[in-house]
């Protein structure tokens, strides 16, 4: 499994360089939208924790889209999943590495926007706003929004790997498609009422109960959705 | 290939060859070969597959331990099938795969990764991530295939070019160098490198002359025959390039429309077949002389004559000494049973 695990960290950092300009591009451009874009927004009053959660939210899923498409794609060029399927693995392996990969991948972008977040509270300080509080309130958005993810690729994997990147194009779309749901303001609510939900557990529960409910949850339908990928790869004719 | 002197005499009639007693043997008929007895690295045994309209009917190939075979075929015959389902990358709608004798079906997850880890495999492209390096390849063999000679694949990368003598090889240039860079022969020789030093047992490899100049083709040809050497290993190859396989191969699969149509050993078919060129009143002597067994003659009509292919060439010779025949080659071999006329 580590053949394949390091083959799809091999095509992760030769991708790196295109996936950092792709985070300051959107760094740029959210948060000129954000400060400029308003006709009554003066710069104290910008609420940066929605330019924050913005921001974090388009780099996650940005990247979960470029990732997931460019891992399956690749996979299907150049013939290299028949050349894979020769490696001395099993086909469980495989979807094993592939589900391990994209799990440490979410988890690097969620402490990569939590670190960019917090470049960002020691420049609002400046502003006279309560950074920490601003933390506080990002902090469970960013966890949210990782499990979020993973849920949304419980349902996606299977279908690539049953069909593979060609034949299953449209389960690709849906990140990309996500973050542009997220502007009709209904759906917007709808997270900011689940972010809400789990920051008033959080508070309930304390020291993150609610979380590690969620992600309990979460990461049973992330191994749920593992073992049918298995079982449905399996039977694929590569 | 010196075609003999054509002395045939259009006089005789075909009732003096129907007289004549003639000299005929009882071996097993043309193109057939039984290896069952043999000891196998890759058994498949009655392999169907269908995909649409094209399918593989009931296919069973051997590959002897220490072997070469080669599998020849037109385009869409179904050897790149046939490979994969060998491989496991395709699953068979009937009969069963055996590697090193024990049924692929039957195994368990480590086994069957047991299994695999003496396979090696070679597809007609280079068939690795394009934005992976020759150095992250040659890491990447070593992580998967335990038995790994790290410092056999240095050295064979370093004499195929692909990996420049240097005191940090993993640092130059060419170690740096992307898939996507490589070219043709190159990422061939890559693929050679990675199976020979991981220590597999049986290669398979699908059309891995194909697009090569004649040099480098030459060269990954005598690197096969290099590592053939010690006769522990075995190959299954799939070739265009018939010429390719006259000289490496010891036995000649041909695959037409998904079914076997040919299968013999290469000597057989250099020593003992043959390829009559005959005139038209020739043919019908022959016909008539019931040599050849009705509905067994593979005939192609030529410019000025027919070619017929004989199974056993001294002994047609004897019995029709003013024919012209000539040795068989897998091209023609493979010509006159793809294309042939039954008669």
């Amino acid at each position: 499994m580590l053949a394949v695990l390091y083959a799809d960290w091999c095509q992760f950092l030769r991708k790196l360089p295109q996936y950092l300009l792709a985070f300051a591009a959107v760094i740029i451009i959210v948060g000129a939208g954000a400060v400029f874009g308003g006709d009554d927004v003066d710069i104290a009053q910008v609420t940066i924790t929605n330019l924050q959660i913005q921001i974090s939210l388009t780099i996650c899923f940005m990247v979960v889209y470029i990732l997931l498409t460019g891992a399956f794609r690749d996979d299907e060029a150049n013939s290299w999943q028949q050349a894979r399927d020769a490696l001395p693995l099993t086909r469980a392996q495989v979807v094993t590495g592939r589900y391990a990969f994209v799990f440490a991948a979410i988890i690097t972008v969620t402490v990569v926007c939590v670190l960019l977040n917090g470049l960002l509270v020691l420049a609002i300080q400046q502003f006279d706003i309560d950074a920490l509080e601003n933390m506080a309130e990002v902090g469970p958005v960013l966890v949210a929004t990782a499990l979020m993810l993973l849920v949304l690729l419980s349902f996606q994997m299977p279908v690539l790997f049953w069909w593979g990147a060609q034949r299953g194009w449209f389960v690709l779309t849906l990140p990309a498609l996500l973050p542009l749901l997220m502007t009709f303001n209904a759906v917007k609510q709808g997270f900011l009422l689940a972010v809400e939900t789990l920051s008033k557990l959080y508070v309930q529960l304390g020291m993150g109960w609610s979380l590690v409910a969620a992600a309990l949850l979460v990461g049973l339908l992330y191994f749920a959705s593992l073992k049918l990928s298995q079982r449905l790869y399996a039977k694929r004719d590569l | 290939m010196s075609m003999k002197a054509y002395v045939g005499t259009g006089a005789q009639s075909a009732a003096h060859f129907a007289k004549k007693s003639l000299d005929m043997d009882n071996k097993l008929p043309l193109g057939s070969l039984d290896l069952s007895g043999e000891i196998c690295d890759l058994r498949l045994r009655g392999i169907g597959k269908s995909y649409g309209e094209f399918a593989l009917q009931s296919v069973s190939l051997d590959v002897p331990r220490g072997s070469i075979v080669g599998l020849v075929g037109r385009n869409g015959a179904g050897k790149t099938t046939l490979m994969k389902i060998a491989l496991g990358c395709v699953k068979s709608d009937s009969g069963s795969v055996e590697l090193f004798g024990k049924t692929r079906d039957n195994l368990s997850g480590t086994e069957l990764t047991a299994l695999k880890a003496r396979i090696g495999y070679v597809s007609s492209v280079c068939a690795y991530p394009l934005q992976m390096s020759v150095a992250q390849v040659a890491t990447m063999y070593s992580l998967a295939y335990p038995k790994l000679d790290y410092q056999l694949l240095e050295n064979l990368l370093e004499r195929m070019g692909l990996l420049k003598s240097n005191p940090k090889p993993h640092r130059s240039y060419a170690a740096r160098k992307k898939v996507g860079e490589l070219s043709r022969g190159m990422g061939m020789k890559l693929q050679l490198a990675c199976v020979l030093a991981c220590g597999a047992d049986l290669l398979v490899m699908d059309e891995p002359t194909a697009g090569l100049d004649p040099i480098v083709r030459d060269e990954v040809l005598d690197i096969l025959r290099e590592c053939m050497g010690d006769g522990t290993k075995s190959i299954l190859i799939s070739s265009h390039i018939t010429s390719d396989l006259e000289h490496i191969a010891d036995y000649i699969v041909m695959l037409e429309e998904g079914k076997i149509a040919f299968a013999s050993d290469c000597d057989r078919i250099y020593d003992e077949m043959g390829v009559a060129h005959l005139r038209g009143e020739e043919l019908e002597h022959l016909l008539a002389s019931g040599y050849i067994p009705a509905g067994q003659i593979r005939i192609v009509k030529r410019d000025f004559s027919w070619d017929v292919l004989v199974p056993n060439r001294a002994q047609f010779e004897r019995n029709f000494p003013n024919f012209a025949i000539d040795k068989a080659t897998i091209d023609e071999t493979m010509t006159l049973v793809a294309k042939g006329e039954l008669r």
